[in-house]
């Protein structure tokens, strides 16, 4: 190979590698290391900032904690309302994105057939409701009147179809060979067998990656429980009981100081403690999920 | 196969979950405020235990049952009052009540538009008639602040609400005094200079940034404010202006004392110019921080926490959590004080400081709705409030415990209370049921004062304020001969001290927000605002000066034929002839 001239390797696609492909290259990795820092620094400046002794603090940057203290996270874990709220959590962030993908799989799988009656209608009348919202006051009022407030199911049944992710998993059957639901048809399968046995293994990627989009979404939200469910503390989530619990982080931060002597804590870094701990767990979830964004199960699926 | 019915065995799964929660909805959650009774007419029975739901913005959750002062409420009137603290957008939560019915029994109407619609829609209960039902004594009681509330109904002499916390004397109070927050060791060490006028300011700080050019190893600042935040900009730093005859105000039109006239403070007064002048002029000595305008009010107030600032203007309420993160880094030294500041032309002029008692505190508009079952229990309530016994417990708490009572009939907080306000008390819960929106002040906490002079508000009392004072305080006050917080304003040798009523100032506006007036004054009030910072920026004296008349001249542009003080003007004569006729006819 080092023996070839470069026209010998031209024509082969070889290409020498010159000094302009390794300036390129270095000035490449050193852009990407750039944004890598920028893009996770903050994150670490949180995670650091939280941890730190805020006296200690006199550097616009950290670049490791100073004072290393957990306080603003005994504090935050103190109020007595945070496992329950971490319960319902979990419940709602795992729930409404099955419920909703189930869901949205059943309309996804309809409408993906060309032969499905009045398709065409169905499709611009799911569509045209991603464009339009009534707002919060008629939304209040459906709430209302479907005596979802002070109740879990509002955090189920409002999200249990999103057009978005519809439009989604039906892109993503439509990408699979006909043939492959016809050979299962020829076999004697139904459309639910079809759908279940046949579709849904191969809709792993799409549905991995929008339960994630769904849990993380879920997880972060507080605002219907505070429309909702303000009333209620059984049915607040975490997110709502760290949110009402910065918003009052000022007297927070000051009972710390005198009930339990801590001076380490103000209005930051109980932001910067309630971030860490409501994006842990999705960093938690992420890894194990990245497994199903894999492509290639596509391979020997269809027969003849 | 297997895949079906694990697919089939995990949905069933979440979906038995998804009811358990469900089904875990208590009772006693409902927003429409539903009471343990719901079943009889509580008319009848007035004995039987109820409960009232109440949101508060801001505030905490609590169960009355869990103080003492509920406690005490429990015992007289056999009510637990669950409080639920709202931390989102109260005035779109209201609406969205009204909107769908489902508004509690009591609430509270922070936002007028949001009132008047509930008034509009019918949706309230006829306050007036319910006083004179079964609150008398509110009829006694509030006498001076019933032609307010029946002007605020705007419905024809009807009155639909009351309005807690009124009259509101904490503008007259110590900590209501935003004025300059000091560094108290720079105060010290240039041996008490008199300090009130711009200048004296000025020279205080460029002296401490001199001695101190660094704080624990950080620069020094010399003012600092949290510019990034609107209300800091254009309400907080403008408000010099209002350090004479004006009281606080939009800044914009405001209320002449001495002519009894809306006046435009840019067009017709010095004093806006020259509060922006002194923000111009500790900007070019370097005093106020470059990064004034791009830290907010929280990015100031760590940098007050540290100590290296030497002052701030306004939040003086922020400085008793200040001076104790302060203390508890043991750097005490840096406490903050608060010194009066008036303009120069305002001491020449020989103005009055102005100290405004809120005659109806609209904040905290107070209706019962025509959901409620227990009216008349929530008005036995309001009218035991209207007494004596009443405010004292509402707003005092319990004698012997929170409060004694001297031989002169003046009430004394007694030390565990005064320990648990400054945080040193062993229980930090022993003031629950008192304080600002943690009291059960809805149901008619007046802060205004007894016959005694003192506040029925604990916390606006100035012999409180006073005990609360701290070491810093103390001492710098004594040097200038002041014993009392508020002494630097009310015993000031360099100024009279005066009181006034919001009640003069008021003025009846358009609702028509399309109304030529009301288009004029935002057009004028974002013009302001948007010129604000470029002023402060001015490079020079001849610099701010063409600034200023370039500001005027567009200012002018706006509103060339003067409708948005002649409107008020005429608002204003309006509501005053509206208010006397109130007075004269009574509640309708």
């Amino acid at each position: 190979m080092a023996n070839l001239s470069d026209k010998r390797r031209r024509s082969r696609g070889l290409h020498r590698y010159s000094t302009g492909d390794f300036f390129f290259d270095l000035f490449v990795a050193i852009f990407m290391i750039v944004v890598a820092v920028c893009s996770f620094y903050p994150f670490l400046y949180i995670l650091f900032y939280s941890l730190s002794n805020v006296a200690m603090i006199n550097t616009p940057l950290l670049f490791w904690p100073k004072g290393f203290t957990v306080e603003a996270y005994k504090l935050l874990l103190s109020d007595s309302t945070v496992p329950h709220a971490f319960l319902i959590s979990v419940l709602r962030t795992l729930i409404t994105p099955v419920c909703n993908l189930f869901v949205c799989l059943l309309a996804a799988f309809a409408l993906s057939h060309q032969h499905f009656p009045g398709r065409g209608f169905f499709q611009k009348f799911i569509t045209i409701t991603m464009y339009f919202s009534a707002g919060m006051i008629p939304s209040y009022i459906l709430m209302v009147r479907l005596h979802l407030t002070n109740s879990f199911l509002v955090y189920v049944i409002p999200g249990l179809f999103s057009v978005f992710n519809m439009i989604m998993i039906k892109t993503y059957i439509e990408s699979i060979p006909p043939a492959l639901e016809e050979s299962a048809m020829i076999d004697g399968a139904g459309y639910f067998k079809v759908l279940f046995r046949v579709i849904l293994p191969l809709l792993k990627p799409v549905l991995a990656a929008l339960f994630l989009f769904m849990c993380v979404g879920q997880w972060n939200t507080y605002a219907d429980t505070l429309l909702y469910n303000a009333g209620n503390k059984d049915l607040h989530t975490l997110s709502y009981v760290l949110m009402n619990f910065i918003q009052q982080s000022t007297s927070t931060a000051e009972q710390a100081r005198e009930r339990v002597g801590l001076n380490t804590v103000n209005t930051t870094s109980l932001k910067m403690s309630m971030t860490v701990l409501v994006v842990i767990p999705i960093m938690c979830v992420y890894p194990t999920l990245q497994k199903y964004f894999a492509s290639g199960l596509m391979i020997g699926s269809i027969k003849g | 196969m297997n895949f079906k019915r694990g697919l089939a065995f995990a949905l069933a799964a979440v979906m038995a979950c998804a009811a358990l929660p469900a089904c875990s909805k208590t009772d006693n959650a409902s927003s429409s405020g539903s009471s343990a009774s719901s079943g009889a007419s509580s008319a009848k029975v007035k004995n039987d235990p109820w409960e009232l739901d109440f949101t508060i913005p801001g505030g905490k959750d609590a169960v009355s049952t869990d103080n003492s002062i509920g406690q005490y409420l429990k015992n007289k009137f056999n009510v637990t009052i669950k409080i639920t603290g709202y931390s989102g957008d109260y005035s779109s939560l209201c609406a969205g009540e009204l909107a769908a019915g489902n508004y509690p029994e009591m609430m509270m109407l922070s936002d007028s538009t949001v009132f008047k619609n509930y008034v509009k829609a019918g949706a309230l209960m006829d306050m007036g008639a319910l006083a004179k039902k079964y609150a008398p004594n509110m009829l006694t009681f509030y006498k001076d602040q019933i032609p307010l509330w029946q002007y605020i109904s705007d419905a024809d002499g009807k009155m639909y609400c009351f309005t807690a916390d009124s009259p509101d004397v904490e503008q007259t109070t110590g900590g209501s005094f935003f004025d300059m927050c000091v560094r108290s060791d720079i105060i010290k060490e240039q041996n008490y200079p008199t300090l009130l006028d711009e200048d004296s300011y000025i020279n205080l700080l460029k002296k401490g940034l001199t001695a101190h050019p660094k704080t624990d190893g950080q620069t020094t600042l010399g003012m600092v404010q949290g510019a990034a935040e609107n209300w800091v900009l254009v309400q907080a730093m403008t408000q010099i202006y209002a350090r004479g005859k004006y009281g606080e105000g939009s800044g914009i039109l405001q209320y002449d004392p001495d002519t009894k006239k809306k006046v435009d403070l840019i067009l017709d007064s010095t004093n806006f110019k020259e509060g922006i002048r002194f923000w111009n002029k500790m900007w070019r000595e370097g005093i106020l921080d470059k990064e004034c305008f791009t830290d907010k009010d929280e990015n100031a107030e760590q940098k007050l926490e540290t100590g290296r600032a030497l002052s701030t203007f306004y939040v003086t309420w922020e400085l008793p959590d200040i001076n104790k993160a302060l203390k508890a880094a043991k750097k005490s030294q840096y406490s903050y004080v608060i010194m009066p500041i008036m303009l120069k032309s305002q001491i020449a002029d020989k103005q009055s400081r102005v100290g405004t008692i809120t005659d109806a505190y609209t904040s905290q508009t107070i209706v019962i709705t025509k959901n409620s079952k227990n009216y008349d229990k929530i008005m036995q309530i309001v009218n035991w409030a209207c007494t004596e016994e009443g405010q004292n417990l509402l707003g005092w708490g319990i004698k012997g415990k929170h409060y004694t009572v001297g031989t002169d009939g003046l009430k004394v907080p007694t030390a565990a209370y005064i320990a648990c306000m400054n945080g040193t008390g062993s229980d930090t819960h022993f003031n629950d049921g008192l304080g600002n929106l943690t009291s059960y002040f809805f149901f008619g906490l007046s802060s205004g004062y007894d016959k005694n002079g003192q506040c029925y508000n604990i916390i606006h009392d100035t012999s409180v304020q006073n005990a609360a004072m701290d070491n810093a305080t103390k001492d710098i006050y004594s040097h200038y001969g002041w014993t009392s917080v508020t002494d630097p304003w009310k015993k000031n040798k360099q100024f009279s001290y005066k009181l006034i009523h919001s009640t003069d100032a008021m003025s009846k506006g358009n609702s028509d927000a399309q109304a030529e007036e009301n288009v004029l004054s935002t057009q004028l009030g974002k013009y302001r605002d948007n010129h604000l910072a470029g002023l402060i920026m001015a490079s020079s004296d001849a610099d701010f000066e063409a600034k200023w008349a370039n500001f005027v001249a567009g200012y002018k542009a706006i509103d060339p034929k003067g409708i948005v003080k002649q409107k008020a003007n005429e608002g204003y004569k309006e509501t005053q002839d509206l208010l006397k006729k109130y007075k004269t006819e009574g509640l309708q």
